[in-house]
């Protein structure tokens, strides 16, 4: 390295940052400027007027089917995310403490991974025949002598919607966990077991806490998806449930372009909110820099 | 305070695969004593005191503690309290629940055991700081903590692993004061893991020496520098010269010793020297006189290759046509009387006691720690 390199202009950090900053500017903020104007403009179905109104708020805010939607999204949210945080948790916590041999973790890390080898259509998709009415789930029940009627709620219904959820999201949440879990020092849980702690002890005051970063990080993946999904909701309810970004899509359909917009900008707010709710209970930043 | 936490070894064996980090150790540790095990890296003694603390179960043998057979019970139950290396602190509880921490598992209440972990670190000079994290504390500090939380379970044996390895050379002195003065103070049993020689000499009441597994020598530190058992323990512990030779005859208290290259020494007669025996000693460094002119009967002759000056003594290598370099401790007025330089051949003799008999036959080199 030539020492001229070392004497940086003032200018440096900032062109340093300037094309990252310019592809998100020209991806992530264009895009949402322009629904956010979108969602003050007017509209009568058929053209849209560049004149400002709240009306399409007012729509949203007022309509009681928007509180039931907002629900529902967050119920399958809070669902999805107990199960892969439990998930997850086990996971990870199998892959460090009890596989020690490094190859191992990675093989098995990587058996994790293998779903991903095809898209997210076709894994949920391939539930369909698991999951149906003749499925070979209900089918094994009926031929096990469990049940005499195949079950209905396994396909098309709320717990499809979940279950396909926690089957796409769980990675999202193994692996930051496994990233904090394995900072761990084993010396903590050696100087735990040394005070007298048992097995469950150290798990709830030493693994958890310090594990938390990235559960929290995981949180916020899992949180983010579902919030934004309306494929899932759609496919795997029959039709029968909705989301937010399902109505979304389906206002889109009928090109009430401006009140989806209001409803997206509804959304990123509350998605907001609830980030930020994670970010207050685990001070992430803080966490990764050390 | 004695028997109680009285450590008694017997036979104990520690396997990895087939590799015997712990060999058949048999080993006494006098309750309220302070003992140091020393050894160089991989020497066992790391996973002797990781068995006693109960973090490994030995392959064979059983440890007892206060008369009580402990081998198989549970870390935590048996009363040793383990400091580690690295401290291990947990990161994100405060200094005070740091030290609380035995407590909050026992199920006591958050005041109460608050207080007692504020009493424990006031004890330790730390009171000022009890709402710290780990983090915010120098190395030095984070090592009282450690020392705190380990003590506030009232062990009946404080086992330390390389306690001071991680401080600086002015931190670490005064630690080892400090440790050595809780003990006085607490009466219990310590063990310290070390693989500093100094350490060991100052803190011990006695001191283990350990190599491959097996223990070389337990005694007094005094024992162990005037009469080290094999020239392994000689060399490790430093302050010795280690020669060989054959005995050619005995009489009386003294034998008569030639080394391959022709010298003849005297030394004290000891079980083992017997005429025909091949045989090793050790000569104290600083019982050594110089003399440029005469070569003296009991002693040898030697090109100086180097010379440092250590403040109260100085110390004269000489190469003496061995492998290994003889080396004198010379108290500084001598030196300053009569300067020597680099290069300079000149005649080392000493009396007859100060050479000791080394009967082990462990001969490896060790790792000599000069200070």
């Amino acid at each position: 390295m030539s020492r001229s390199s070392g004497r940086s202009s003032p200018l440096t950090p900032y062109l340093q940052v300037a094309p990252l900053a310019l592809i998100m500017l020209a991806m992530v903020g264009i895009p949402l400027i322009t629904v956010l104007l979108l969602s003050f403009w007017q509209t009568d179905g058929i053209t849209i007027y560049s004149e400002f109104t709240w009306d399409n708020y007012a729509q949203v805010l007022t309509s009681p089917v928007t509180l039931t939607l907002f629900l529902n999204t967050l119920k399958y949210a809070a669902l999805t995310l107990i199960a892969t945080m439990l998930i997850g948790f086990t996971c990870s916590y199998f892959l460090v403490f009890h596989v020690r041999n490094l190859k191992w973790q990675i093989g098995l890390f990587l058996l994790c991974t293998i779903p991903f080898w095809t898209s997210n259509v076709i894994r949920m998709v391939s539930w369909i025949p698991f999951l149906g009415r003749e499925g070979v789930f209900n089918q094994a029940l009926i031929s096990a002598g469990v049940i005499d009627q195949p079950l209905d709620i396994l396909l098309y219904s709320d717990f499809a919607v979940v279950l396909t959820y926690i089957h796409l999201f769980t990675l999202f949440m193994i692996v930051p966990i496994f990233n904090s879990m394995a900072k761990i020092n084993p010396n903590l849980i050696e100087a735990a077991r040394d005070a007298g702690a048992s097995g469950w002890q150290i798990l709830w005051t030493v693994i958890v806490p310090l594990s938390r970063t990235g559960i929290a990080l995981g949180s916020i993946f899992v949180v983010t998806l579902v919030m934004g999904d309306f494929f899932v909701v759609r496919v795997m309810s029959g039709g029968q449930s909705a989301s937010v970004v399902s109505a979304m899509k389906n206002q889109i359909d009928q090109l009430f372009y401006p009140e989806a917009a209001a409803m997206a900008v509804l959304l990123i707010v509350v998605v907001l909110l609830m980030v930020s709710a994670i970010l207050r209970i685990v001070d992430i930043r803080s966490e990764l820099a050390k | 305070m004695s028997d109680i936490s009285r450590i008694d070894i017997k036979g104990v064996t520690k396997l990895y695969g087939s590799v015997k980090a712990v060999n058949n150790v048999d080993l006494v540790i006098e309750g309220g004593s302070y003992c140091c095990m020393i050894g160089p890296s991989g020497c066992g003694k790391t996973t002797l005191l990781r068995m006693i603390a109960g973090h490994e179960a030995p392959s064979s043998g059983t440890i007892s503690i206060g008369g009580q057979d402990v081998t198989h019970a549970k870390t935590g139950s048996r009363g040793t309290a383990l400091m580690f290396q690295n401290y291990a602190l947990f990161p994100h509880l405060s200094l005070t629940d740091n030290v609380a921490f035995s407590l909050r598992v026992k199920g006591e209440a958050t005041e109460a055991r608050r207080v007692k972990a504020r009493e424990m670190l006031d004890r330790v000079q730390l009171g000022h700081l009890a709402d710290r994290l780990p983090s915010e504390l120098s190395g030095g500090q984070q090592q009282r903590v450690a020392l705190a939380r380990a003590l506030i379970t009232n062990p009946k044996v404080l086992l330390l692993d390389e306690p001071l390895s991680a401080l600086d050379e002015f931190l670490r002195l005064r630690m080892r004061v400090e440790l050595k003065r809780l003990q006085n103070e607490l009466g219990i049993t310590f063990i310290h893991v070390t693989h500093t020689q100094p350490e060991a000499i100052a803190l011990a009441d006695q001191v283990v020496v350990m190599d491959h597994g097996l223990i070389e020598q337990a005694a007094s530190p005094r024992e162990i520098y005037n009469h080290p058992h094999s020239p392994y323990v000689a060399r490790f512990m430093g302050g010795q010269n280690v020669l060989a030779g054959k005995v050619e005859s005995t009489s009386g208290d003294s034998a008569s010793v030639t080394t391959a290259d022709g010298h003849r020494y005297d030394l004290p007669s000891a079980p083992g020297v017997t005429p025909g025996a091949e045989i090793r000693f050790s000569v104290r460094r600083d019982r050594i006189h110089l003399s440029p002119d005469t070569p003296a009967r009991n002693g040898l002759t030697g090109k100086v290759i180097n010379t440092e000056y250590q403040g109260t003594f100085v110390k004269v290598a000489l190469d003496t046509g061995s492998r290994e370099e003889f080396i004198i401790y010379l108290p500084d007025e001598a030196w300053f009387a009569r300067p020597i330089t680099v290069g300079e051949t000149i005649h080392a003799s000493w009396e007859p006691t100060a050479s000791h008999h080394l009967k082990g036959t462990n001969n490896s080199a060790g790792a000599p720690l000069e200070d």
